[in-house]
């Protein structure tokens, strides 16, 4: 099966909306951006030989966290490429490295919520 | 000779033409592109200011391995983004970049920029 990070970031969603309801309310539109950021993010795994992702949202300021671990990132088109779309969206992130082998990109997205 | 050796021996001449024609290529009088390196100069200042100090070490060299082709690269424990925005617009400036680890735990971020020199 493959493998998918919306999957993921569905059921990180679903947790959180519990959590937030009833004061605040997803944005069907910021989740749906999201949704082609998993893709974008999927397209990198598969580029870089990655398994790992994790998603995660913080519960003071409501902002997205994705994490990824590849082998290696090489943008070819840095005026297109998945890495360059995500970064010019994201609010902040950082990249190290993993026990010695793979980096872990980490991805900080802004709130999907509103308060009702 | 086995098939081995002879595919060996094929791929090295390979290697040898393609060497040759780059050698030839990067041979000969060369004029720096304006253009191409101020935005490889820009692209440098804003690696600088993203990420230098901080125990990082940030190399711009032109000219480096052959006149045409210039590198930024960033050496750190963490490549700390602070605004990813100006990271994409500067990086778009490059030819290609890429990330990887060291095996001493440390990170490099590799920007490289062809066509700073013309014939």
């Amino acid at each position: 099966m493959k493998f998918s990070s919306f999957a993921v970031f569905e059921m990180v969603l679903e947790e959180a909306n519990e959590r937030f309801a009833p004061l605040f309310q997803p944005v069907q539109e910021r989740v749906d951006i999201l949704k082609q950021y998993c893709g974008a993010v999927d397209s990198l795994l598969e580029r870089g030989d990655g398994e790992i992702f994790e998603c995660e949202v913080d519960e003071i300021n409501m902002t997205v966290r994705f994490d990824f671990v590849v082998n290696d990132v090489t943008v070819n088109d840095p005026k297109h490429d998945e890495l360059q779309q995500l970064l010019a969206r994201a609010l902040s992130a950082s990249v190290r490295a993993e026990d010695g082998e793979n980096i872990r990109v980490h991805l900080v997205f802004p709130s999907l919520w509103e308060k009702i | 000779m086995t098939n081995e050796e002879r595919a060996e021996r094929e791929l090295d001449a390979i290697m040898r033409k393609v060497a040759d024609a780059i050698f030839a290529d990067e041979a000969g009088t060369q004029i720096v592109d304006p253009k191409r390196m101020r935005e490889f100069l820009a692209c440098g200042e804003v690696m600088k200011k993203l990420f230098q100090g901080r125990g990082n070490k940030v190399q711009v060299v032109p000219h480096d391995d052959f006149p045409s082709v210039g590198t930024i690269r960033v050496f750190t424990k963490q490549l700390s983004i602070s605004d990813p925005l100006l990271f994409y617009e500067a990086a778009s400036l490059s030819s290609n970049y890429e990330i990887y680890p060291k095996l001493d735990g440390t990170v490099v971020l590799a920007l490289t920029f062809y066509g700073l020199t013309k014939k």
